[in-house]
């Protein structure tokens, strides 16, 4: 491209370019969704499977988990509109789900790792696999 | 004399080489921050940033400062005229571009 002007062809081909560069970035939303559903699935479950072992290591899985986002938010530099319009009410999805894993747990009360138990945990981190593949899909 | 060849409906604030990088980035994300910006269009700070201040004088793009922890951070996002006005804009290329299509052929 010249200084003052662009043809047609050129600008179009631009145009391409940039929005191919800007697409691309949209994996550091679905790596933030993916760690959300992964922590969320693990804390849930093992908590309900072993709530003596695990307590001890919530704390550091905490910490653990919300380094890595903010190490993500520290790379973004495109928020896609799909990302920004689903974060919230997946949030608000999520906090519900848990709320019925709790529900379901105090009820229930189940005892180690069974099939149940992992079916009950990943229940949290349901909102957040969709949104990593919203995000995902073009 | 009369202007009826479609490259004169050229928007002239987004026909211009950095400002359509600008436009077109925007238009693939909600929002994007300014060192993204500089990076991806290959320009300097200066540059960027006069580039910016032409598009929002045309009420094509919204600026936001903010902080993320104790970084600043300025994040950019078209407006609802300025994804109007780049939507126009590519349709006008299109149609430049098929014409010149057209002509070659026949």
């Amino acid at each position: 491209m010249t200084a003052m002007t662009i043809d047609p062809r050129t600008a179009a081909e631009e145009i391409t370019r940039v929005s191919q560069r800007v697409h691309r970035t949209r994996w550091w939303g679905v790596a933030a969704a993916l760690v959300m559903a992964l922590f969320l699935a693990a804390f849930y479950t093992l908590t309900t499977a072993y709530p003596q072992a695990t307590s001890a290591y919530v704390l550091p899985a905490v910490i653990l988990c919300v380094g890595l986002l903010a190490f993500i938010s520290w790379r973004r530099r495109a928020v896609h509109s799909t990302a920004r319009r689903l974060e919230e009410p997946t949030v608000w999805a999520s906090l519900g789900l848990a709320a019925v894993t709790i529900a379901l747990k105090f009820f229930f009360e189940p005892q180690g790792l069974t099939p149940w138990v992992v079916l009950m945990g990943m229940l949290p981190a349901l909102p957040f696999l969709v949104l990593a593949w919203r995000i995902a899909r073009r | 004399m009369t202007h009826t060849h479609p490259r004169h409906q050229l928007d002239e604030v987004i026909h211009a080489p950095v400002r359509l990088s600008i436009m077109a980035a925007l238009t693939a994300a909600d929002r994007v921050t300014f060192a993204y910006l500089r990076d991806l269009v290959e320009v300097s700070d200066s540059l960027l940033s006069k580039q910016i201040g032409v598009l929002e004088a045309a009420g094509y793009v919204d600026v936001a400062k903010g902080y993320e922890g104790k970084r600043p951070r300025t994040w950019y996002s078209l407006t609802p005229s300025g994804r109007q006005a780049f939507g126009r804009y590519r349709q006008i290329l299109q149609e430049l571009l098929t014409s010149s299509t057209d002509d070659i052929s026949s």
